[in-house]
């Protein structure tokens, strides 16, 4: 009796897996109908986001090469000379340095995403096209999360100089 | 005669030699703009030119917000310069989060009109 039980319950999942699987695959090929039909659309907008990311991402880069170059190192060397401890703020920054290559790094790759991205004739290769809009949303993820990061850094900096501030005064 | 045949040969050669030399000079005129293009990709430059086309008016925009004061890195270490190094920071720091960049829902398949109830 708990074998057959056993066995129902197996086919049954095997079942509602199939059906899944089934259902996924027409929702991606309805997707790639869709990619079809409003192609240029879409490469507009890719287009636009395109350049509207580019200059976000050179913004971005000068404030943060300010912030470290200008502000943090700055700070950090001017509390070297006043004697002061300032190896929490050298962690962070160098922290901060690190992230930063990482945020270059993957702007550079899903940059070369998109542009591939927009190569890609999504009227005769839809499939490719919503393939690499996949990998290219990813990777935008990657990059939000070293924004998100190096946001992050900067904030700990600031508290921690706050913590050097109220042991001062 | 064997002048002329000699000076026929010196022309020759002459019109040889400035193919030879256009030519070397085209191949290493190639040569060079397929590496300096290869660094400008390589190198991240790309991502950040903003000289190309369909961005050169946004560049003025952003070229508009330079001129901003740095900390100095030497001098002492006072209540007034941290709150001075604090105003600096914050300007760049609200700058930033301001952007609120890479927003993954710009790239949504709903912003394409892709959503699909799944």
């Amino acid at each position: 009796m708990m074998k057959i039980l056993t066995t129902a319950g197996f086919v049954a999942l095997v079942g509602v897996l199939l059906v899944s699987d089934t259902r996924a695959a027409q929702v991606v090929e309805s997707k790639i109908a869709l990619v079809r039909f409003n192609c240029e659309m879409i490469r507009l907008d890719v287009r636009q986001l395109q350049t509207s990311d580019a200059l976000t991402r050179v913004g971005l880069g000068r404030n943060y090469e300010f912030v470290l170059g200008r502000l943090m190192t700055n700070m950090n060397s001017r509390l070297a000379q006043n004697q002061m401890d300032a190896g929490n703020l050298l962690a962070i920054t160098a922290s901060f340095r690190e992230n930063l290559g990482y945020f270059r790094r993957n702007y550079i790759i899903y940059d070369r995403l998109i542009s591939d991205l927009l190569a890609i004739d999504c009227t005769r290769r839809p499939e490719e096209f919503y393939e690499k809009l996949v990998a290219a949303r990813w990777m935008r993820g990657e990059v939000r999360f070293n924004y998100t990061m190096l946001n992050q850094i900067m904030e700990e900096y600031m508290a921690e100089l706050t913590r050097i501030e109220e042991e001062l005064w | 005669m064997v002048t002329d045949k000699k000076e026929k040969k010196l022309i020759r050669r002459g019109r040889l030699n400035l193919m030879v030399m256009l030519t070397v000079s085209l191949v290493i005129a190639s040569g060079l703009l397929v590496l300096s293009m290869h660094l400008y990709r390589e190198s991240g430059a790309e991502q950040l030119d903003l000289s190309r086309p369909g961005y050169i008016r946004e560049n003025v925009t952003i070229s508009s917000r330079e001129g901003e004061r740095e900390f100095p890195a030497t001098g002492a270490i006072n209540e007034e310069v941290m709150r001075e190094f604090r105003e600096l920071f914050e300007i760049r720091q609200e700058a930033i989060v301001g952007m609120d960049a890479f927003r993954a829902e710009l790239l949504s398949d709903s912003v394409f009109g892709l959503d699909i109830d799944e």
